[in-house]
């Protein structure tokens, strides 16, 4: 198989985490990490050591892009970094993989997406959660008809008190929200896919920041600063698509609920379904079913959603096909969630276009 | 204390289940007077069920005029809500109505009113809220267990329990499907456990894709499809 030179820019938790093992576990498949760039000396130091890599390193995304050549790049930044080292590589003829969200904003992944058509380069968003095992089997149920036409859902990635100790996420400067574009868009981007990315139109939406800001509230994902928090804590929306259908949508890093929730509930005129259960609730031959699958387990291997990301991603680059996650789609949730912010602003429903 | 006398508009479901139990279940204060309804059978039934020797009536004006009635209950279709409650406040009746107040917020006005102008107590059947559980989680409300509350859920919802009634399914006697006939028991449940904010706008979808639909399971009896011009789903996206 023809080699294929990986470069990852930002060598944080989540390249560490699931990229460059991603990466690795397909060197038998000419997969090769020839390079990392990060802005901060230690974080290379520790990579190199956490995965035994003797790979230049950079500072500077551009220099690497200039010195190496790469086929392919892994952009593991924060998210106001997405796009410009995104842009970069693909100006640089990189394939790209792209963590999720795309962007800050639709603006910016539209220059991604645009970028990616200029320069004849693949361009795939990291939403992962399309590749669990649970995901497929329900897409597969949608894609045979067995819900028939859907025409609600709800989507929840709600978290009791997972403010991020760590790393940019309560900076609305640096990710462009809270817990709506790290953790809401995994569930939006989900639904969206299994609707088979219905066009919006518009979006009723509200966000609070309750939590953030005070002192002495429990932290169990670390303790945060919260003179540095700008970001909603929760976020809902209410959004109408052009086929007639309607998406309601709830997100928080912190609210006073039972557990954590990551769930999507589709109400189709043959089937419902509760995603992650999973079950379909159906009707047929003068019964009421519950059907629930049999005999569906993941791949005994870390991350595995992850994993066939990136085997899908790296196919897609050596066998020139499809990327299963094209930016195109991301651009289309991210407009979704600009428009949440921006009728949370307004207390206007805002039209999308 | 005189014993209060009260009489029925509709003794369908809810006045058989619920309102005439009730009023006999507080015999030392009030007595039944009266019944009205339009089927003559249902008057019959609802007598021979509670043995109430008690005149009935199919007009509720006449009703109205001819008794002496000092609190009516309104168990009527909801379209009825306002032209029953109407009478009976213009009559100095205090009334109960069942939910939902009526089947327009013009109409709940002019019900409104007319309390005020009589004088006259107009209570709405929202039964809800006097369950223990919802009574407790409001002295929690009220106490300020939950502090600010800045967002709330509200979900009445069915598998295939659909009314097979046209009191429920059909436009003009309804108002409106579930929104109307379930979803209103927990909307006002929300909107009293927050204390009746002010709505300032609401964005909202409805649809119907089983009612209108032939060979559909009905666990509450089989429905006539071409009678269902209500939705069969509601949701809703409501700011305050």
């Amino acid at each position: 198989m023809k080699k294929l030179r990986i470069g990852i820019i930002g060598t944080g938790a989540i390249a560490n985490n699931v990229h460059i093992p991603g990466y690795l576990r397909l060197a038998d498949e000419g997969v090769e990490i020839v390079a990392l760039c990060d802005i901060l000396p230690e974080a290379l130091e520790s990579t190199l050591e956490l995965h035994g890599l003797d790979v230049p390193t950079y500072a500077n995304f551009r220099t690497m892009l200039r010195k190496e050549k790469l086929h392919a790049v892994g952009v593991c930044t924060p998210n106001n970094v997405h796009a410009p080292a995104s842009i970069a590589a693909l100006k640089a003829g990189c394939h790209v993989l792209c963590e999720k969200p795309i962007a800050k904003t639709a603006g910016e992944a539209r220059r991604m997406v645009d970028a990616a058509k200029k320069y004849r380069r693949k361009l795939q968003i990291g939403q992962h959660q399309r590749f669990q095992i649970k995901s497929q089997a329900v897409k597969r149920a949608v894609d045979a008809g067995m819900l028939g036409e859907i025409y609600f859902a709800r989507a929840h990635s709600l978290r009791r008190r997972g403010i991020p100790g760590w790393g940019n996420f309560i900076s609305k400067e640096i990710q462009g929200g809270g817990p709506l574009v790290d953790i809401g868009v995994h569930i939006l981007d989900l639904v969206m896919h299994l609707m088979g990315f219905p066009k919006p139109v518009s979006v009723s939406g509200c966000t609070y920041t309750k939590f953030g800001r005070k002192k002495g509230v429990i932290g169990l994902m670390g303790q945060w600063d919260v003179k540095q928090y700008t970001v909603e804590d929760f976020a809902a929306g209410l959004v109408r698509f052009a086929n007639g259908a309607t998406l309601s949508l709830e997100a928080s890093f912190a609210s006073n609920i039972e557990d954590n929730v990551f769930n999507a509930w589709l109400l189709g005129t043959k089937g419902g379904v509760d995603v992650f259960k999973p079950a379909l609730y159906t009707e047929d031959a003068g019964t009421l079913w519950d059907l629930t699958p049999y005999g569906l387990a993941e791949p005994r291997i870390k991350h595995p959603a992850h994993c066939r990301e990136i085997e899908l991603f790296v196919e897609a680059v050596q066998k020139n096909k499809p990327v299963p996650v094209p930016g195109k789609e991301c651009l289309i949730t991210q407009k979704i969630i600009d428009a949440v912010y921006k009728s949370a602003e307004t207390g206007k429903e805002v039209r999308i276009h | 204390m005189k014993k209060l006398r009260a009489a029925l508009i509709g003794s369908g479901g809810i006045a058989n289940i619920c309102h005439v139990p009730g009023y006999l279940n507080v015999a030392d204060r009030v007595e039944i007077v009266a019944l009205c309804d339009i089927r003559p059978e249902a008057i019959e039934r609802t007598r021979e069920r509670f043995a109430l020797n008690v005149p009935g009536y199919a007009d509720f004006r006449k009703m109205l005029r001819s008794e002496k009635i000092d609190v009516v209950s309104v168990c009527t279709p909801n379209s009825v809500h306002k032209p029953a409650t109407l009478a009976a406040l213009n009559a100095k009746c205090h009334v109960l109505c069942e939910k939902p107040i009526a089947t327009s917020a013009a109409d709940a006005r002019a019900m409104i009113r007319a309390a005020k102008k009589n004088r006259k107590q107009l209570m709405i059947g929202q039964s809800g809220r006097y369950h223990e559980k919802p009574r407790a989680v409001k002295r929690a409300v009220d106490a300020g267990m939950l502090g600010d509350i800045y967002y709330a859920r509200a979900h009445a919802i069915r598998r295939r329990e659909v009314p097979a009634r046209d009191t429920f399914l059909k436009k003009d006697l309804a108002g409106g499907g579930p929104m109307y006939d379930i979803g209103v028991h927990m909307l006002d449940m929300a909107l009293w456990q927050m204390g009746f904010p002010k709505p300032v706008t609401a964005t909202g979808v409805t649809t119907t894709k089983f009612g209108n639909k032939h060979g559909v399971i009905g666990t509450w009896g089989q429905w006539d499809p071409k009678m269902f011009e209500v939705e069969d789903f509601a949701a809703a996206f409501v700011r305050f």
